[in-house]
Formats: C-alpha cells, sequence, structure tokens
C-alpha cells in the first residue's frame, strides 16, 4: 500500500497537471456542438441589449438635465416679436435696436417681398449685438438664422447683415443656376446701379456695347442669357478677346505661355481663341448687375413677384425672370437698362442744395473766429 | 484797408501757395494722362472707357485731400502774423472785430480763388485734349466748383480755431477727443443702466453721419469727384 502510495506520491501531482492541462480542452464537446453554444451567448447577450439600452437612455437623460440645469443658470432672458414680417428674437434690452433695424431691413426689402410674405413665416430671426457671445444659445430651433455682430460694428454694418441674412432666406430653395447666376441675392438700390451704367459703357464686350446702345437682343447675351448659351466669340470680338487674355496674365506652363503670346503680341486672333477653349466663357455683365436685373424683375413683378419666380422655378432663367416680373423679356431687359442708365450719377448731384448749408456753415465758424479768447480778453 | 489785409496774407503765404497752385493745375492733367483713343473702333472707344473710369478711380482721393490741405494752409496762414504780434496791433486799428475777422476772411477766401482757378483750368484743359469716350461725360467746372466749395469749407472751420489763443485749439481738440472716447463707452453703460433706446447707438457714427451728410458742413466733400463719368 505505502509502495502504492509510494508510487502514486509523484503519480497524483501528475494526474492534477494532466486534468489541468486537460480542463481547456473540455470545450472539445461544445467544438462537436458549436451551433448550441453559441445560440446560447447569442440568446444571454441579446437579453442584455434592452436592459443596455435603458440604462444609456437613463444616462442620456441625466446628462441632458444636468446640462439644461446648466443652461438655465447662465440662459438671459429673450424677447419674441415682430417687426413687419419678420419673427425676431432678442434680449430686451436690444429690443428697440432689433425693432428699428429689421424695420429699416423690411422697408428695404418690400418691393420685392410684398405679396410673398408667407416665405418668411417658418424663419426666426435671432438678433445680438454683443461684446461676448454667451448667453445666446437656441437650441433645437432649425428655421432660425442670426443676425448678430460684435459690438464695434456699427448699426449700419447690422443693417446690412439683416438685409443679407433675409435675402439668403428669400432665396432659399431657388433653383441653384439662378443662385449661380445672380449671386444668391437680388439687388435694387440705386446707389449699385449707378455703377452698373458705368459697366454698361466701359465693359470691353460686343454684347454690352449692343445693350448700352438699346438693342435688347444684345442686353440678353450681355446678361448670359442668349438663346445660343455662353459663348466667348459671341460676346467679345477678337479684339476684346485678346484684352481679355491680356488682363488674364502670362501663365506658368510652357506651351500655354506661347499660344498666350502669339494672343496677345502677336496679335493672333486664333491663339486667343485657343486660349480661352476651354474656359467657361465669362458673362460680360458682373453679377452686381445681374443681381440688379433680378432685383428689377422682383420689384416691377409687384406682389408676389418672389412667389411667382419660385412657381417657374424649372423652366430657363430668362422665363423665370419675365414670369416674375409678369413682363415679356423685352420689356423687362428695356426697363432695367432705362432705370439702369437713369441711376448715372452726376458730378453736379448734391452741389446745387450744397451753397445755402454751406453759407451757414460758413458764417457759423466766421463768428466763432469773432468771438475768440484773444478778442475778448484783448 | 481790405487791400492791405489781402497785400499782407498773400506776402506770408505766397511761397506755401505756389505749390498748391502747380498741384491743383496738374492733378486734373496727371489723373487723365496716357488714356489715349484707340483707332477709332467701337471696342477701341470701350477699351478707353474702361482704362479712364478705372484711373480717374486711382487719382480721385487726391481731389478732397488737395482741397482740404489748400483750405487749411491759407487758414493757418491767415493769422500767422496777428500771432506773432499778439494781436496788439489789430486791436489797436479803429475797426470793429467783427469787421476785422470778416476782412481778413475774406482775404483769405479770395487767395483760394487762384488754387480753385488753377484746378478749374487744369480740369478744362485735361478733358479738352481727351477724346471723350461715348457715354461718359466731362464735369471739370462742377468738380471745380465742388473743389472751391470744400476747400472754403475747410478753410473757414480752421480759420475760427487758428482765431483762438493755441490753448483754447488744444481745449477743443481735447474735447473732442474726450467725447469721442467717452461716446463709445457712455451711451453702452447707459443703455445697460437707464435708457435701453441708447443701445447701439454711437456717437462717433452720429457724429461723423451728421458732419458728412446733409446739411452737414463736409456732405460737399463726399460727393462725386469724377472728372469723367457716365
Amino acid at each position: 500500500m505505502s509502495s502504492l502510495i509510494g508510487c502514486a506520491g509523484p503519480a497524483v501531482p501528475l494526474l492534477l497537471l494532466s486534468f489541468g492541462l486537460l480542463v481547456p480542452f473540455r470545450g472539445i464537446p461544445a467544438q462537436e456542438e458549436p451551433d448550441s453554444t453559441l445560440t446560447t451567448i447569442r440568446v444571454e447577450l441579446d437579453s442584455l441589449i434592452p436592459l443596455m439600452r435603458a440604462g444609456k437612455k437613463e444616462a442620456d437623460r441625466a446628462e441632458w438635465l444636468m446640462r439644461k440645469r446648466a443652461m438655465d443658470e447662465t440662459q438671459l432672458p429673450v424677447d419674441t416679436f415682430f417687426a413687419g414680417p419678420f419673427r425676431v428674437i432678442s434680449l430686451p434690452e436690444q429690443r428697440i435696436l432689433a425693432e428699428e433695424v429689421f424695420t429699416a431691413t423690411w422697408e428695404e426689402l418690400r418691393p420685392l417681398v410684398d405679396g410673398s410674405e408667407e416665405l418668411l413665416e417658418a424663419w426666426t430671426f435671432l438678433f445680438h449685438h454683443y461684446w461676448s457671445r454667451d448667453g445666446m444659445v437656441l437650441e433645437g430651433d432649425t428655421l432660425l438664422r442670426r443676425v448678430s455682430l460684435p459690438k464695434r460694428y456699427p448699426r449700419s454694418s447690422l443693417e446690412r447683415s439683416a438685409t443679407q441674412v433675409v435675402g439668403n432666406v428669400l432665396m432659399r430653395g431657388m433653383p441653384q443656376d439662378l443662385l449661380d447666376w445672380s449671386g444668391g441675392q437680388p439687388r435694387v438700390e440705386s446707389r449699385r446701379l449707378a455703377w452698373v451704367a458705368r459697366e454698361l459703357v466701359s465693359t470691353p464686350s460686343q454684347a454690352v456695347r449692343g445693350c448700352f446702345h438699346g438693342d435688347l437682343d444684345w442686353c440678353v447675351e450681355a446678361v448670359g442669357l442668349g438663346p445660343e448659351g455662353a459663348n466667348w466669340e459671341r460676346w467679345y470680338t477678337p479684339a476684346e478677346l485678346r484684352l481679355y487674355v491680356r488682363s488674364m496674365g502670362s501663365p506658368l506652363l510652357d506651351q500655354l505661355e506661347v499660344i498666350w503670346e502669339q494672343c496677345v503680341l502677336a496679335e493672333a486672333d486664333e491663339a486667343c481663341f485657343e486660349y480661352l477653349r476651354d474656359r467657361d466663357p465669362v458673362i460680360p455683365l458682373s453679377v452686381e448687375a445681374r443681381a440688379s436685373l433680378l432685383g428689377h424683375a422682383l420689384w416691377t413683378g409687384g406682389p408676389g413677384a418672389l412667389g411667382r419666380l419660385r412657381g417657374a422655378a424649372r423652366e430657363p432663367l430668362l422665363d423665370q425672370l419675365t414670369a416674375a416680373s409678369g413682363m415679356p423679356p423685352d420689356s423687362l431687359l428695356a426697363s432695367w437698362r432705362t432705370s439702369v442708365l437713369e441711376a448715372r450719377t452726376s458730378a453736379w448731384a448734391g452741389l446745387v442744395r450744397s451753397p445755402l448749408s454751406f453759407l451757414l456753415w460758413i458764417v457759423f465758424f466766421g463768428a466763432l473766429a469773432v468771438r475768440s479768447t484773444r478778442w475778448r480778453l484783448g | 484797408m481790405f487791400r492791405q489785409m489781402l497785400f499782407v496774407h498773400w506776402k506770408g503765404v505766397r511761397f506755401g501757395l505756389i505749390p498748391f497752385i502747380l498741384t491743383a493745375f496738374g492733378l486734373p492733367l496727371l489723373a487723365v494722362q496716357g488714356v489715349t483713343a484707340g483707332p477709332g473702333s467701337p471696342e477701341a472707344s470701350t477699351i478707353q472707357a474702361a482704362r479712364l473710369l478705372g484711373q480717374m478711380q486711382q487719382w480721385l482721393p487726391l481731389f478732397p485731400l488737395l482741397a482740404t490741405v489748400t483750405g487749411v494752409t491759407l487758414a493757418l496762414s491767415s493769422w500767422a502774423w496777428d500771432h506773432r504780434a499778439n494781436h496788439v496791433y489789430a486791436l489797436t486799428l479803429p475797426v470793429a472785430r467783427w469787421e476785422y475777422v470778416g476782412m481778413k476772411m475774406a482775404a483769405g477766401a479770395l487767395l483760394l480763388l487762384l488754387p480753385v482757378a488753377a484746378f478749374w483750368i487744369g480740369g478744362l484743359l485735361a478733358t479738352s485734349a481727351l477724346e471723350i469716350p461715348e457715354g461718359l461725360r466731362a464735369y471739370p467746372t462742377a468738380v471745380a466748383f465742388r473743389f472751391l466749395l470744400s476747400a472754403l469749407t475747410l478753410y473757414a472751420l480752421l480759420f475760427s480755431l487758428a482765431a483762438g489763443t493755441l490753448r483754447t485749439a488744444m481745449w477743443i481738440l481735447g474735447g473732442f477727443v474726450s467725447l469721442a472716447v467717452l461716446g463709445g463707452v457712455l451711451p453702452e453703460f447707459l443703455a445697460e443702466s437707464f435708457f435701453p433706446a441708447l443701445e447701439g447707438w454711437s456717437f462717433l457714427d452720429w457724429f461723423v453721419d451728421a458732419i458728412l451728410e446733409w446739411p452737414g458742413p463736409f456732405e460737399v466733400l463726399t460727393g462725386s469727384w469724377m472728372l469723367v463719368d457716365v
């Protein structure tokens, strides 16, 4: 027995070791039935998912409550009010300023918006004139637009910003080709029309020149809405193309440089066409001029013009403009051209009324000189 | 007496005034230099119009600047002799103060006509030498008239400032700077505490608008100075 025991002495640990080594291989039977074990594990894991979701929901809710409490502690009270058709949110102490800014914006945009106010109904405008942005965080309102500038900017900048923001809202949803063509904003200010008048006289393009002379077919071409589409050769004469190529400057690529020199220096027309062949033709009148045509179409169209413009979104650009204006294309372009030429500034403007105020100021300054300390002391 | 005052002023300022007369004459000519008419084709005319307007834009700021500097120079020089003699001579003259100041002011204004006339003649020469492209018009007389009004306004303002002592001038300038600084801070403070209507109101903005828009004194400086325009 003892011998047995003696023999068994080293065998017991070996047996235990073997058993220990075999334990990991106890999975062999499971490998023989893998599907059932995996299914069991999957079921067990799946049973945990609702628990995990419930836990995450609770954690999210707790975090949201913490954030809300933190926001409520720092949130500033705001006023919501209407200025014209605009729903505006501002700090109570900025309400008067916000009302004045949005009223000025309404007066400026009214000719364009009249009859289409419903386009603004869904929108809220957040007005903030700040030293620091803190406290004006509004969450969850997707139809919110900001007129938000630091206080170092004057009121005129606020009005420009408001006009820009409202203009963007009005043009939202318009077809991309109209936005690209007009720069995204209709223009009606006479100050800008005066610049368009200068363009009409001085843009080196036969289309613009023809428009200035009153040929309405050329006016259509000058704003890039001609029936033949974009076309270097139709819009510009060879001399004008050469000027255009010269203004682009000498290219860096050797091959192009040779063509550029042939066009600009040797005055070879074919070289100019070749140089510009792969480039998109540049519409002769600038985006400002085109935006003024869009603004004019909306302005002459009267009430509902913006809605009609939206309604014609699938039509070609010229048809969209005529739909908005309610005029045939020729009449629209003729009245736009007339308004541009009428907006030309005269160097005499303001000089006629100036002399009266001028004389008063001279007398005032002269009177100040008589009241000088020197004399009074003397 | 007016002739004597005119002569005294002329004598004091003539060497300072001559450069302004020459500049006033030459500036309009420089503004259109090099803009020559093309071979007579329509596109050449348009290209010339583009160059002319572009060049005018570059030279444009110098016109009101010259009017300002000319007016200021004449105003400061008009009181130079009085300051040098501590106003004693002027006080011994048998004329009322307002009469003396009026004559002195008129003498300076009359001298101001020299650079203005030079500017007008320069403008007329510059525009007559040009072949004005179709669609553009020349405004030498209007711009010269604007030059006259601008220079006279600046002259009158500086004339009244220079009439006082240096201390008075410093008080006025200091007062203005203080107003500008306080005007930026006070309305904000008042808007937050007592008068919400002042929110967004800026003294400097208001002041600049008031002097640059009609009937402000410097409205004339802000108009069109284009010698050739649409």
